[in-house]
């Protein structure tokens, strides 16, 4: 019951929203705000379900391919560093350089390296999330308290135990929250690229669609990346909330 | 025949040498003198700490609030390395966490680890000792019961209060197996009636487990009533004050040990020297 009340709470605002652009919209003439009605019907033509199979999934093949190396070198690399206070010093401003950059900055120069395939893409993507992840990882490995660090050296816990069992864990909300915001970057960098680049893919889809003044096509497939965005938003809360269970529940007031 | 005689007299001298300077100590505390920070900033903590414990005895350490109690235990762990002098377990120099000692820390809240288990906590040292896990699972539960925790197995530390929660950490201590037991103020933050339970809890343990106990205490009551011995340090920069030998037998307990009069006489002797 009180479930339903929150499903339904969540879901007023959006239906709200929705509705009324479907009524403002209604009688549009506009070629750039088209009737929702119209964006609808587009969606479901151009969507369901070839343009998912060649559009979306190239798209999210780039994305999953370029976040997940983030994501295993950002914390192999953390980790790595963490344990060398001298080497990290030395990289610290670099690291702290290469994270301020604007990762779309560096496309350009990616695009002549690499060239406009799949490589670049990734790269990009891969360039554009990995430093929030490194980042955190190192500032949640230095982060394990001290007296934990200390037991696990007199209770003489092996290498490989202590960094699964110990240091992962430990510095693991950290991680989190670099990877998370490693979520939203790769997202940008792979619509990105693919607009510049014109290959497959949602981004180029909607370029292509906008320089072709096809406007409700355009905004089919902005509509279709929010939802993405929004599911994988949702799916890693999921995740969030199994693999931190202790470190949220730890902040709870005790009942 | 000869040969035979030579070689036992070779062994004999050997096993002389080596057993020299402190026939049965177990923990040599041998001219500890730490040095903390550099040049300006120097602050020298240990003069030049010494004493032994023998097998089996347990030893309480007191002073003054920071006058250097701690230093010694991490040095006696391994965990630090003193600017001079050493700790010899067994005649040998200690460098790094030696096999078979075990720490209860000051901070024991913050020494379990919050992502896992008490069970899994307790059983986490074990692995470094190749047991497999059915068996590590087992002593942990064992020294979990044998300090009355056998019902918190699957909780998390943080779920638990501060007694219990040393509780773990003793427990940890226990499963371990160690000969070396280090303890550093560990009822220092329960409140008054925990903490008797909590000393009794050691005394009852040191008849199971048979260990050499070395405990850090600013609370002269409780060094006198489970100790052996009692080092007393003095601060700035520390030095053995004295070694007062606690003669009141194994039994003890709250009640008639305390009204001793040989306890009264004891903790007189111990707080004139700390206050020196
Ligand atoms: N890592 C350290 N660096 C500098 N000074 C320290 C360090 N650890 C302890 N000290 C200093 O050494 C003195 C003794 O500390 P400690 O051994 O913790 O005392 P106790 O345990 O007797 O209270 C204190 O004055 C403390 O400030
Ligand atoms: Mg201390």
């Amino acid at each position: 019951m009180r479930h339903l009340r929150l499903v339904a709470q969540g879901l007023a605002l959006p239906l709200l929203l929705v509705g009324a652009w479907w009524w403002v919209s209604a009688d549009s003439t506009s070629p750039y705000f088209p009737p929702l009605r119209e964006i609808v019907a587009e969606f479901a033509d151009t969507w369901l379900f070839t343009g998912i199979r060649d559009v979306l999934l190239p798209t999210l093949g780039t994305f999953l391919a370029g976040y997940s190396i983030a994501i295993v070198a950002g914390v192999v690399l953390g980790v790595a560093l963490a344990a060398n206070d001298a080497v990290a010093g030395f990289l610290a401003p670099l690291l702290e350089f290469l994270r301020a950059l604007p990762p779309i900055a560096l496309v350009p120069a990616f695009i002549s390296v690499l060239g406009l395939g799949e490589e670049m893409r990734i790269s990009a993507v891969v360039f554009a999330s990995i430093w929030p992840v490194l980042l955190n990882t190192i500032d949640g490995v230095r982060g394990v308290d001290v007296v934990i660090r200390d037991s696990v050296t007199v209770f003489r816990v092996p290498r490989a135990q202590r960094l699964l069992f110990v240091t992962l864990p430990g510095a693991s909300p950290q991680i989190v929250a670099g990877v998370r915001v490693g979520l939203a970057l790769s997202l940008i960098a792979v619509i990105v690229t693919e607009m510049v680049t014109s290959a497959d893919g949602v981004g180029a889809f909607s370029r292509s669609a906008q320089l072709s003044f096809d406007l409700p096509a355009m905004w089919t497939a902005i509509i279709l990346m929010g939802f993405v965005g929004y599911t994988l938003n949702l799916l890693f809360d999921r995740l969030e909330k199994r693999t931190l269970r202790w470190h949220l529940r730890m902040r709870e007031p005790a009942s | 025949m000869a040969s035979a005689h030579a070689r036992t007299g070779v062994v004999t001298a050997e096993a002389a040498k080596r057993a020299a300077p402190d026939v049965d100590a177990h923990v040599h505390v041998d001219r500890l003198h730490h040095v903390f920070g550099r040049g300006a900033a120097a602050r020298t903590v240990l003069g030049s700490v010494d004493f032994t414990v023998a097998r089996g005895e347990h030893v309480s350490v007191v002073g003054p609030s920071g006058s250097g109690k701690t230093t010694v235990l991490r040095c006696v762990a391994g965990l630090l390395t003193p600017t001079s002098g050493q700790v010899r377990l067994d005649g040998a120099p200690v460098a790094g966490p030696p096999e078979s000692l075990a720490v209860v820390f000051q901070d024991y809240s913050r020494s379990l680890l919050p992502w896992l288990t008490v069970r899994s906590n307790v059983a986490l040292p074990l692995r470094g000792k190749g047991i497999p896990a059915p068996h590590r699972r087992e002593r942990a539960a064992e020294a979990l019961a044998a300090v009355g925790l056998k019902d918190s197995l699957h909780q998390y530390p943080w779920q638990l209060s501060g007694g219990m929660q040393q509780r773990v950490a003793i427990a940890r201590a226990l499963a371990y197996r160690p000969e070396v037991l280090l303890m550093d103020e560990p009822f220092a933050s329960v409140d008054a009636q925990t903490r008797s339970d909590l000393e009794d809890l050691v005394l009852r343990l040191k008849r199971v487990y048979a260990m050499t106990v070395i405990a850090v205490t600013h609370d002269i009551d409780e060094a006198v009533y489970l100790s052996d011995r009692v080092v007393v340090l003095s601060g700035h920069p520390a030095e053995v004050v004295e070694s007062v030998p606690i003669d009141l037998g194994a039994d003890r307990d709250q009640l008639t040990t305390k009204s001793d009069p040989r306890f009264a006489r004891l903790r007189a002797r111990v707080l004139r020297a700390v206050r020196h």
